[in-house]
């Protein structure tokens, strides 16, 4: 009786604790919200510099009567691009009026009429890259003709479901007049069109992959590249060595790899990591648009700018195994619309296929249920599994199933040890325990990544939020704690890494 | 007769059953629409897809010609023109390749290019006789709507010359008309075309004038002012100086009588002299300072001369008070030299002195 009574008194304390903890976690959220005043609202408003396609010019077939200088062909570039962002402000708001700014004569009335068409049925045809090629230019600079080869995709999106998409290169005709105002788009005629959406047919060629997920225990996120350092690197592909994995997954932010002031250091420090983890013998999992939670037709420009820096140093290492196109885009399913969070991977993916052919692609979906989208554009499926454990073994099978031929890879699943006293929520020893149960589900795959290698005194609130429970747990994945000391499930890791990679051999 | 050509092309290359699979969506140079619901569209010539078919849809006959003609202006010499069509149907596509285009530019017989992404053009030889051009096109019955260009003179090979022109009048504005200027075609200089005319006088003093060719003569227009003559005139056009031209000047001269009167001065046995005003003929009062020289002869006497200046248009003398006939003076001033009649005003008592 005396010990039921103890058994209770520590339940009641434990669960005012709780209720403590939650009421504290509530106080500290409300703290963290801040009021921002603006006179006026463009100072609210994120600013943007004006995109500009990616372009190329090939040069004229037949001479001109007149140069097209360097500076023209900026001009044209900038009135080009803006004409076709015009074109999508137009589509997604129906306000076809602004496309006076750049259209003009027969170009005008018909980008009128498609426009208010495609808002009304939910269709957009968006530009995405554009290889120039100047057919005539008027003595006086006044009339130009190009021929035009663009990367153009035209899709049918409605709410969740994406009827029709259609990434193609068409060879068009484009005329244009320079009036007071600057140039305008008078005449705009496909000619020729060829589907431009390679098949996959890239191989993973490395066997099963064990390994990680990275970032250094104390510059997680945001904080990494910025801060790279090249010695914290090589100790903890040391670290990484030494649990028997053979890869590691890494995040590559768009922030940090768009084209601007820190691109050029960072793609360094991207370049010294590939080079650090192939003499170690790993294998890297890049994860392209980090951090990113928007689709909107506007970034994409930006999308493209991102590959188009970040490609060529992943083209360049026989270390990148595979490209993880986006990490767990089907979170922003709901907000962004599955639809359209499709079209852009879907377009991406095809992006990064065109300039890396070779290349074996992946989306890293944050549930087994949603692996199966595009896994029929995608050379590895994968997911990550934090759902319930005793259910890991069904999920992997059925993502097998739908996968087919492709091999599946569990990209990320671990355990926090975060206890915040009486082992609750968790310990190391329970994360130990857990997780040995949880690879053990996960054994059949072909690949297993941990989350992750370092606890995060710090992690990033723009990641993970500002709920002190949520961060509690985030801080406490690693497996190896925030004074580098090996938790019990680095063991646990370790086996389980030797039974999957020797089980290849 | 107005025929649109519409051909089906079977799949090739494109393979996309899966679109076929994605339902009946067109797509064309602006987007996507669903089949049978917009016929404008579907007669928007270019290249469409749906599923696996491509159609390719031909423009028809030329329904108008838009004409561009440019530079619109430049010089007479060896320069070209670019008269450019652009063919269009009636639904506005750009017309197919091939089309023949004549050219309306003066020449007969009428030079014919044929179209290429619609556009059909022709570098004409502007010639070297300046005036304004009238240009067009013609395709079938169909004919653009006029444009113009204009051959001005050749700026390069004119050098301005000069004229004699009559002396130059001080106090006025006085115009500058300098003869017809030609460029080395024989085309006069184009009204508005500006040159600068350059003045020096024999002191080293200049003015630079902004003239204006109108009719095909500069002119300008020039005050002047306290330069005194002969001056020296040159025209410049761009880097082209004419040869130098004397310009005489008149020098300025008395509004009519000059007056002086004396008053006498009893307190210190003199009389006070004051000749003026010294006005020019268009009225103005010589400057304070202007120097004055006055000769004084009395008769019976010897002749003193006096230097002063004026003040409010005026010049002053005091003299010994003699008795007598008034002295007679000589005045030489920039208005000339004259010899006024001196009067005796009354003295304080009232009665001449």
């Amino acid at each position: 009786m005396k010990q039921r009574n103890i058994i209770l008194t520590a339940s009641a304390i434990a669960a005012c604790f709780i209720v403590l903890l939650v009421i504290a976690a509530r106080a500290y959220d409300a703290a963290s919200q801040r009021n921002v005043y603006f006179r006026y609202l463009h100072e609210a408003l994120e600013q943007h510099e004006a995109a500009i396609l990616p372009t190329d010019w090939r040069p004229a077939e037949q001479a001109l009567t007149r140069t097209l200088s360097t500076a023209d062909r900026d001009v044209i570039e900038r009135r080009l691009s803006a004409a076709w962002m015009a074109y999508g402000a137009a589509q997604d708001s129906g306000d076809t009026a602004i496309l006076s700014e750049w259209f003009h004569d027969v170009a005008l009335t018909r980008a009128t009429r498609a426009a208010a068409s495609a808002c009304k049925d939910g269709t957009r045809m968006v530009v995405l890259h554009q290889s120039l090629r100047p057919e005539f230019y008027h003595l006086d600079g006044s009339l130009l003709q190009l021929d035009a080869e663009l990367l153009v995709l035209r899709f049918a999106a409605a709410d969740q479901t994406l009827e029709h998409y259609e990434l193609t290169r068409d060879t068009v005709r484009i005329t244009m007049l320079r009036r007071n105002t600057g140039w305008y788009i008078i005449s705009h005629e496909r000619r020729d069109s060829q589907l431009a959406e390679p098949r996959p047919a890239a191989e993973l060629a490395t066997g099963p992959l064990a390994g990680v997920n990275y970032y250094p225990g104390k510059t997680p996120w945001r904080a990494f590249w910025p801060n790279y350092d090249a010695e914290t690197t090589r100790r903890d592909l040391a670290l990484i060595s030494g649990l028997g994995a053979n890869a590691l997954r890494i995040f590559l932010p768009e922030e940090d790899f768009a084209p601007g002031p820190a691109l050029a250091g960072n793609l360094a420090s991207l370049a010294d990591l590939l080079a650090q983890a192939k003499a170690q013998g790993l294998h890297v999992i890049p994860t392209l648009f980090d951090l990113r939670d928007t689709y909107g037709l506007a970034q994409w420009t930006g999308d493209l700018a991102y590959l188009d820096a970040v490609l060529p140093v992943l083209a360049a290492s026989s270390a990148v195994a595979l490209i993880d196109v986006k990490n767990e885009p089907d979170l922003d399913f709901t907000l962004q619309g599955r639809a359209t969070v499709l079209t852009w991977l879907r377009t991406m993916t095809a992006r990064i296929r065109q300039t890396l052919p070779d290349m074996p692609l992946t989306i890293g979906w944050a549930e087994a249920g949603t692996a199966h989208n595009l896994a029929r554009h995608l050379d590895v499926v994968s997911y990550h599994d934090y759902a319930e454990i005793e259910a890991a073994a069904q999920r992997l099978e059925r993502v097998r199933l739908e996968a087919g031929a492709r091999p599946v890879l569990v990209t990320e699943t671990g355990v926090s040890a975060w206890s915040v006293g009486v082992r609750f929520p968790s310990s190391p020893e329970k994360q130990a325990r857990t997780l040995a149960q949880r690879l053990d589900s996960l054994a059949p795959a072909d690949g297993l990544f941990i989350w992750t290698l370092h606890d995060f005194p710090e992690p990033d609130s723009r990641a993970i939020g500002t709920s002190p429970w949520i961060r509690g747990l985030q801080a406490h994945f690693g497996l190896f704690d925030a004074e580098g000391t090996p938790r019990p499930a680095a063991a646990i890791v370790r086996e389980a890494f030797n039974r999957l990679t020797d089980g290849a051999q | 007769m107005i025929f649109r050509a519409t051909i089906l092309f079977l799949a090739i290359g494109l393979g996309a059953s899966e679109a076929r699979a994605e339902g009946a969506w067109i797509s064309d140079a602006f987007g996507l629409y669903r089949a049978d619901s917009d016929a404008v569209r579907d007669g928007w010539s270019g290249m469409r897809v749906t599923g696996n078919d491509r159609i390719g849809t031909k423009p028809d006959d030329v329904a108008a010609l838009r004409f561009f003609v440019g530079p619109k202006s430049f010089p007479a010499g060896n320069h070209q023109v670019q008269l450019v069509a652009m063919a269009l149907d009636e639904a506005g596509n750009l017309v197919a390749d091939g089309l023949g285009v004549a050219f309306a530019a003066g020449q007969e017989p009428r030079p014919t290019r044929t179209t290429r992404g619609g556009i059909a053009h022709l570098l004409h030889d502007a010639g070297t006789v300046a005036g304004d051009y009238a240009v067009g096109a013609i395709s079938g019955k169909i004919q653009s709507q006029r444009a113009t260009y204009r051959v001005t003179a050749e700026p390069d090979s004119i050098t301005p010359i000069l004229a004699p022109i009559p002396p130059l009048t001080p106090e006025i504005i006085n115009p500058l008309i300098l003869p017809d200027m030609t460029d080395r075609f024989g085309n006069l200089v184009e009204d508005g075309t500006g040159l600068t005319l350059w003045l020096t006088d024999s002191r080293g003093r200049g003015a630079r004038l902004d003239a204006e060719v109108i009719g095909g003569g500069a002119r300008a227009r020039f005050l002047l002012r306290d330069m005194a003559g002969p001056l020296g005139l040159q025209a410049q056009m761009g880097p082209a100086v004419s040869a130098r031209l004397a310009v005489q000047t008149l020098p300025l001269r008395m509004q009519g009588q000059l007056e002086a009167r004396s008053e006498a001065l009893p307190e210190i046995g003199a009389e006070r002299v004051i000749i003026g005003p010294f006005r020019t003929t268009q009225g103005h009062l010589l400057h304070d300072g202007s120097a004055v020289r006055i000769s004084v002869t009395r008769v019976g006497g010897g002749t003193q001369v006096y230097d002063t200046w004026l003040s409010d248009g005026h010049a002053e003398l005091v003299l010994p008070a003699e008795p007598g006939a008034p002295p007679g003076l000589t005045v030489e001033s920039a208005l000339g030299i004259a010899r006024p009649q001196l009067t005796v005003a009354k003295g304080s008592n009232g009665v001449d002195q």
